[in-house]
């Protein structure tokens, strides 16, 4: 069996009946059995669970029933999210494993029928490098595995390239579902900030924390998003009314305007620039107007973000970080350290700033309709030359966390010999639309198709 | 120079009491490299309380996006 690429595929290969959930799962767990030691995918997996839920899709299917939106498809889940089938860790030694019920969006992929096949590595609550001293797996790029795969979501990220699952979930606090996605070269969406519930993802900063998906391509990031997205009674940013339904509509370029970040692409390297220029011009050539912009205070709001989440991350970590500080990994503790050296003024400051660039954005979002920049200014650093504040340069994902705007990372071609992702940015709750312009970009692409030679 | 290192001792005096304050109890490293870093810090917060706004700005942390 040819493994598919795409939950898209999969699903129809599933409806007709040319391959079933178990032969999915089956070579999913033979790919984890091949390449986890060498990638650092997951942190808990459960084989003969994952074999049983395919089975029991399967067997539903064959009698005739209607079945989920996701019924016997292998996805991954970040382990900063709860699960109930297995113990929570945020990949660190600080907190005991959470024991607990599924959180609302796991419940929705379960129910949907997806097939969970384990709980997928990540930075130590999502903040921290991964640390060579605490007894947790360093993910590895598929691409190179002397590389890095960005993070925090970086087990979802590699196992969709690598081919342990098709899709999954992660976070994003100032870029760490489209991060990753860039590095390993697949698809990643941060949604707007109140579309997807947070209730039972462990907390990094409360007001910058956003839960999506990453896929090899838009669409499968589409398919996922209809499925977790809306209301769960619980997370009080969720807006009641917001809901997401992947439609098939076609987006028309012809006449909307797309503006290419200057603030971003000064800071990327040549290969980058001239990549997200590409875009521009296969943009133009659909129909959009093309141009130049300026984000309004760009560095101030990339600021807000670092610095408001270290604020928001010790307020939450303070207890521990009072009794158990070594039990952190130093990169962690590092960022926490800042926290504790910010005031309240300092920290509310943080939030006024954000409040003044989304009143700016809304300014600049009636002359232009999306707009594009680079997902980080390079591809993917090595493991054996990771800095924290380097890092946080590469990324041009920030500022998307301060103001709540939807973000899809999407690949765009290689620099380096490594991935490099085109981040789409859409006007608030305008997910449909940023997710299309992913999706239309994609068929007139390639790079979303490059599979990882393992 | 004097002024250089008065200025040193002040932060480290200040970033030890923010640290007291907190109640946590970093390595002598980590609190060498909290001094070192801590004006670029301060920077960075003062920059924010930089920009001109021209009306009074509520807080980012409901949106009405």
């Amino acid at each position: 069996m040819q493994y598919p690429e795409t939950i898209a595929s999969a699903l129809d290969a599933l409806l007709t009946g040319a391959i079933t959930s178990e032969e999915l799962v089956e070579a999913s767990l033979e790919r984890s059995e091949q390449f986890d030691d060498l990638l650092g995918v997951f942190l808990h997996q459960d084989a003969e669970q994952a074999r049983a839920a395919a089975k029991a899709v399967d067997l539903r299917r064959r009698a005739g029933e209607t079945m989920g939106p996701l019924a016997g498809i292998p996805l991954g889940v970040k382990d900063n999210i709860l699960t109930a089938d297995a113990p929570t860790t945020a990949q660190s030694s600080a907190r005991d494993p959470i024991e607990s019920d599924d959180a609302p969006i796991v419940a929705r992929l379960r129910q949907a029928e997806a097939v969970i096949m384990g709980k997928t590595t990540t930075l130590e609550f999502a903040l921290g490098f991964n640390d060579p001293d605490k007894p947790f797996p360093i993910p590895r790029n598929p691409w190179n595995v002397t590389h890095w795969t960005g993070g925090s979501s970086s087990g979802t990220a590699s196992g969709t390239q690598a081919g342990m699952f098709l899709g999954g979930l992660g976070t994003d606090t100032a870029g760490s579902i489209r991060m990753p996605a860039a590095w390993c070269g697949i698809s990643g969406h941060k949604p707007t900030f109140g579309l997807v519930p947070r209730t039972g993802v462990l907390p990094l900063g409360w007001t910058l924390d956003h839960a999506g998906p990453l896929a090899r391509t838009a669409e499968d990031c589409a398919i996922l998003l209809s499925v977790i997205a809306g209301p769960d009674g619980e997370d009080r940013s969720v807006r009641d009314q917001v809901s997401f339904d992947f439609a098939e509509v076609e987006l028309d370029f012809r006449g909307l305007r797309v503006g290419i970040a200057q603030n971003p692409m000064s800071r990327s390297v040549t290969g980058v620039q001239r990549l997200v220029l590409d875009a521009g011009v296969m943009f133009e050539s659909l129909g959009a107007r093309v141009f130049e912009l300026e984000l309004p205070v760009y560095e101030e709001v990339v600021d807000s973000v670092m610095l408001g989440l270290s604020a928001e991350a010790f307020a939450y970590h303070r207890p521990e970080a009072i009794n158990r500080w070594h039990d952190y990994g130093r990169s962690t503790r590092s960022a926490l350290l800042t926290g504790a050296l910010l005031s309240s003024t300092d920290y509310l400051q943080t939030l006024r700033v954000r409040r003044f660039a989304q009143r700016r954005l809304e300014e600049l979002f009636e002359n232009v309709d999306l707009i594009i920049a680079p997902t980080a200014t390079q591809s993917a650093p090595r493991l054996d030359r990771l800095d924290f504040q380097e890092v946080v340069g590469m990324l041009q994902t920030h500022y998307w966390n301060g103001t709540g705007h939807p973000a899809l990372s999407v690949p765009m071609g290689s620099v380096d010999g490594l991935p490099v992702g085109l981040q789409i940015v859409g006007r608030p709750f305008a997910d449909q639309q940023v997710l299309d312009a992913g999706r239309i970009w994609q068929r007139h692409t390639d790079y979303h198709t490059q599979v990882v030679p393992l | 120079m004097s002024g250089e290192s008065t200025n040193y001792s002040q932060t480290a005096e200040f970033v030890r009491q923010l640290l007291t304050a907190a109640g946590i109890a970093p390595d002598t490293d980590e609190i060498e490299r909290a001094i070192k870093g801590y004006p670029a810090l301060r920077e960075s917060m003062e920059r924010l309380y930089r920009i001109p706004y021209d009306h009074e700005e509520d807080l980012a942390v409901i949106f009405s996006a």
